[in-house]
């Protein structure tokens, strides 16, 4: 296992940061709020939590003091428009379909989603999708009584 | 009890019985291969159905749904890195990997077969030690599970070793996800950040599928923007996958695996509340710690895949040990079970169940091929 020389990388400006120490300040962002929100509950329903946060501290900084240098590892993470606009339709999915209903907005998105990525066939698209949606309505809905999450259509 | 051997098979063995285990596998790795439902769902959902049959007859479709499951996690696993159940969460180490190198045929066979072994191998320890393993089963207390749970983080070392810091960072996060929700001692809830649903806390099933989809999504979505063909080296192999049997000396070179994994497989089954992710994680780690090459595991290699589902099929049986015999079911598709046979006869219930299973094992496989 190769570890980065600290010394060298620290003094180095934000940008050229290891890929580890950008995941280790996440890290640390992430103990910051957990542990802000542990003051508004009572201290001995918190206590383990805390416990579990200071463990994870002190291992975000041990990442970020001794980061992996890996010939695989990339110096930036890089934020391609397709990687922003999937991981937005993915959260308003998730937010929309308990509103609207499974079904219907899981229709409206796989299409835009297929049709995102590769902007020809959408009459394919919708009818691949049509098709799965009907066969999971029937079966599992209709056969098997697993219901899924209706909104305001379905 | 006087079992009459005769009788039952007679019974067990008819055509419609026979149709409804075909039928209870195909459903079973159905449910299993969807990520999002799982086994405890299948039986569930055709419990009612079973009510208005024949006790045999009902037994034979929850066992060899059960079973069926328990093999299809591992197709979803290995073809699209997303573990169709928590217990073939293992399987994805090795058996994505493998599908990338163009390997998802002999990544599917290797499943197959373990399972199928792993499932013979458990039903015959249910049929031969049920009642001195429940006793066993019986002995672990507090002090136990809390050791057993400690041992399952001890698996994360092994499993990152190329990253250390960031699987203990994965665990303890891991940890700290399972603290959201209410608390156990003053019913109070924590980190629900003002959100209704988290009050029960961050559950196995949509965590797992998050946490492995989302990431394979972003990484098919990198494939496509840098035109990368890495990623889809396994479409053209789909079309030439050959499941087939293996060989002869393949299979002695894994038995060693298939065995040890059975054993702990079926070892965790009869743990009431130890499931299949346990058990698959434990066969994997005992496996790697044996292997000649260790360096290897998590690369794409047939002996991560033998020893996650061994191991996950012989829970199957395993966690029908206590349930069968103490009335304390192994896991939450066992308790589901044990519900349904209350509504059944429950007197016919251990002996019909004995030669169920060991036909529903034979099917799952036939079944399996001949898809």
């Amino acid at each position: 296992m190769a570890y980065a020389n600290p010394a060298k990388y620290l003094k180095k400006g934000g940008n050229d940061l290891l890929l580890d120490r950008k995941i280790a300040l996440v890290l640390m962002a992430v103990f910051l709020l957990f542990y802000a929100v542990s003051y508004m509950y009572p201290p001995e329903t918190v206590s383990f939590p805390r416990f579990l946060l200071w463990i994870f501290l002190g291992l975000s900084i041990l990442l970020f003091t001794f980061p992996r240098k890996h010939p695989d590892y990339s110096l930036k993470i890089v934020f391609s428009r397709e990687k922003v606009v999937s991981i937005l339709l993915l959260i308003a999915y998730a937010v929309i379909f308990p509103i609207i209903g499974f079904f219907t907005t899981t229709f409206a998105f796989a299409v835009l989603y297929m049709w995102i990525f590769n902007h020809s066939g959408i009459r394919q698209y919708i009818i691949v999708t049509a098709i799965y949606l009907i066969v999971v309505y029937f079966v599992f809905q209709k056969w098997l009584y697993v219901w899924f999450p209706e909104g305001l259509l379905m | 009890m006087d079992i009459n051997v005769i009788d039952i098979a007679m019974r067990v063995f008819s055509i419609s019985n026979i149709l409804l285990a075909a039928g209870g596998t195909l459903m079973g790795i159905i449910f299993g291969a969807l990520p999002g439902f799982t086994a405890a769902m299948g039986v569930a959902v055709l419990l009612p159905i079973t009510f208005g049959m024949d006790p045999a007859s009902g037994l034979i479709l929850l066992g060899s749904l059960f079973g069926g499951a328990m093999y299809g996690g591992s197709i979803s696993a290995i073809l699209i890195n997303t573990p169709g159940t928590p217990a073939a969460a293992a399987t994805t180490l090795d058996g994505h990997p493998m599908a990338k190198k163009g390997l998802a045929g002999e990544a599917l066979r290797e499943a197959v077969f373990a399972s199928f072994l792993g499932g013979i191998f458990g039903v015959t320890v249910l049929l031969l030690f049920s009642p001195p393993l429940a006793k066993i089963s019986l002995m672990f207390g507090p002090p136990e599970y809390f050791l057993l749970a400690l041992f399952g983080l001890t698996i994360i070392a092994t499993i990152s070793e190329r990253a250390v810091f960031k699987g203990l960072i994965a665990g303890v996060l891991g940890l700290l996800i399972s603290t959201i929700g209410m608390d156990p001692l003053l019913g109070i809830p924590r980190f629900t950040f003002g959100v209704v649903n988290l009050i029960d806390g961050v559950q196995l099933v949509p965590a797992m599928i998050g946490l492995f989809s989302i990431p394979e999504t972003l990484d098919l979505i990198r494939s496509y923007v840098n035109k990368d063909t890495d990623t889809y080296v396994m479409t053209p192999e789909l079309k030439k996958i050959k499941v087939g049997f293996p060989s002869l000396k393949h299979i002695l070179t894994f038995l060693p695996i298939y065995i040890r994994s059975s054993i702990i497989g079926t070892g965790v089954g009869i743990l009431p509340g130890a499931g299949g992710s346990i058990a698959s994680f434990m066969a994997y780690n005992e496996t790697k710690r044996a292997s000649k090459h260790p360096e290897k595991f998590g690369t794409g290699i047939s002996d991560g895949i033998a020893a996650s589902e061994s191991a996950n099929n012989a829970m199957a049986s395993g966690a029908l040990i206590p349930m069968l015999t103490l009335g304390v079911p192994g896991d939450s598709v066992a308790a589901i079970m044990m519900g349904g046979f209350w509504s059944m006869a429950c007197s016919q219930v251990l002996s019909y169940f004995h030669v169920t299973l060991i036909l529903c094992i034979p099917l799952f496989l036939l079944s399996i091929w001949l898809m």
